[in-house]
């Protein structure tokens, strides 16, 4: 089974074996992807070469045809389109996000939010908010619990230089932390924040190491 | 217990504050009631027409114009019921699986759900009631107000079942007006005289038609009537609920083990 470097313990997510197929294009051919704590695993590949399939089988949103997956601990996901309601609000989406997490309180949220400069918007409806600053709640929702896996769909669409910077900053920190995480990614320049990347060519995943 | 209540009422809160930021479900509560009933009003004569009402086993002699406003405020309110079930089940599927995901108790997101098309039901029966009662002479303003209710959640729950159901938006509206036209072009008596086509009382306005022209228009309360209407509502909210739970996210058996939730 092909693994990612292993720095800690053992994997946070492991996929092993997984297939998929829609109609007849097979997507995933077995693919197998180990995760462990306190690593970053970005998963290039061209349009349409499965990427966002194979993180929304890893989240459990989607069965794989053949395969298994394991996670162990809180999981955050965002996905690739912001997945919100536009007709609540951003405060409204922190409080039934907080019911579903079962979180005491809204304090990590609110750094977050600070963080992303998204403090003014809590009031304001999601419909009405810019393509960018959607994309900010959609990755926040993914972080107030803090999770110790992390699987992210190209969380940065739509950000500005700034925030994308923040974005990775923020990343490098969680990993350091011992949070799992895994970025779908399509840019070259972000390529160096990855301990190890996952190139996902004709359903199968070639492994490239980095300098990191 | 505590997050079991909490979760069904902000669920309810949000999804209630958000028929209230549609604006064009709320132009059309507010607009399309009245109008469609003054258009009746206007548009029909007020000669006398005998029709049969299955309700009661009789005839009835009243003014077209009476029966054609009962008719359209039944088609105005399954309408505007079934597409703000339909807009707001529609729009918030995925953003409904991602909380699931995350962890958000079932039961009361699908109860929230119910709710809010009761709720809105209730709403828009007690508002259309009222415009009946100024523009006829109402016999039961009650029962035609439970009557009109039991529309709205008729297809409220169809709204509820297609929003679950279609790929497009388009095809959701076509199928909420389409059935909604058939179902009150055949329960209108000033059109089906006879009431006497086969299967019409298989549709889902049968019962509550039968109820609200007789409470309307005659001294009779047909009661039962307004329960055949009950279970369509019943059995299109049972099967909104059963895709609803259906379309959950899969767990792999470690991740149930551990409790994982995703957001």
């Amino acid at each position: 089974m092909q693994a990612v470097t292993t720095r800690r313990h053992l994997p946070r997510l492991r996929i092993s074996g997984v297939c998929k197929a829609y109609g007849g294009k097979q997507v995933l051919r077995d693919v197998d992807l180990d995760v462990p704590a306190g690593t970053l695993v970005g998963v290039v590949g061209e349009n349409g070469a499965g990427k966002s399939t194979l993180l929304r089988i890893a989240v459990g949103h989607l069965e794989p045809d053949r395969g298994t997956v394991t996670r162990t601990g809180a999981v955050g996901y965002c996905p690739q389109r912001a997945v919100l309601n536009d007709a609540f609000t951003v405060g409204q989406h922190l409080r039934l996000f907080q019911m579903a997490y079962r979180l005491p309180t809204q304090e990590r949220a609110a750094e977050l939010m600070e963080l992303m400069a998204l403090t003014g918007c809590r009031r304001q409806r999601v419909g009405e908010l810019s393509g960018g600053t959607r994309q900010k709640l959609n990755l926040l929702i993914a972080l107030m619990h803090d999770p110790q896996l992390l699987v992210l769909d190209e969380p940065y669409q739509g950000f500005d230089w700034d925030t994308h910077q923040r974005f990775w900053t923020l990343a490098a920190c969680l990993r350091d932390q011992g949070c799992s995480i895994i970025v779908v990614s399509h840019l070259l320049h972000d390529q160096h924040h990855f301990d190890a990347i996952a190139h996902l060519r004709q359903g199968r995943l070639h492994f490239e190491e980095t300098d990191r | 217990m505590r997050l079991t209540w909490t979760a069904f009422t902000e669920l309810l809160r949000c999804t209630l504050l958000g028929h209230l930021r549609n604006r064009l479900a709320l132009a059309l509560a507010v607009a399309f009631i009245p109008l469609w009933i003054a258009v009746a009003r206007l548009c029909t004569s007020d000669a006398v027409v005998r029709i049969r009402l299955d309700a009661i086993s009789a005839s009835v002699s009243v003014p077209a114009s009476r029966v054609a406003q009962v008719a359209s405020a039944l088609g105005a309110v399954t309408m505007v019921a079934g597409f703000v079930t339909f807009t707001e089940t529609f729009q918030s599927r995925q953003m409904d699986r991602r909380l699931l995901l995350a962890g958000y108790p079932r039961l009361p997101m699908l109860l929230a759900k119910l709710a809010a098309v009761a709720l809105t039901a209730a709403l828009l029966a007690l508002y259309t009631t009222i415009l009946l009662w100024i523009s006829l002479p109402v016999h039961h303003a009650v029962p035609l107000g439970l009557a009109l209710a039991g529309a709205g959640l008729a297809y409220g729950g169809i709204g509820l079942l297609l929003g679950s159901l279609v790929r497009g938006e388009l095809e959701g509206f076509f199928l909420i007006i389409m059935l909604s036209l058939v179902d009150t072009g055949l329960q209108n008596p000033v059109f089906n005289t006879l009431m006497d086509v086969a299967g019409v009382s298989a549709f889902p306005l049968y019962g509550v038609n039968q109820l609200a022209l007789s409470s309307a228009l005659t001294p009779h309360i047909p009661w039962s009537h307004g329960l055949l209407s009950l279970t369509w509502s019943a059995a299109s909210g049972a099967l909104a609920l059963l895709v609803l739970h259906t379309h959950r996210p899969s767990r792999s058996p470690v991740s149930r083990r551990t409790g994982v939730r995703a957001g």
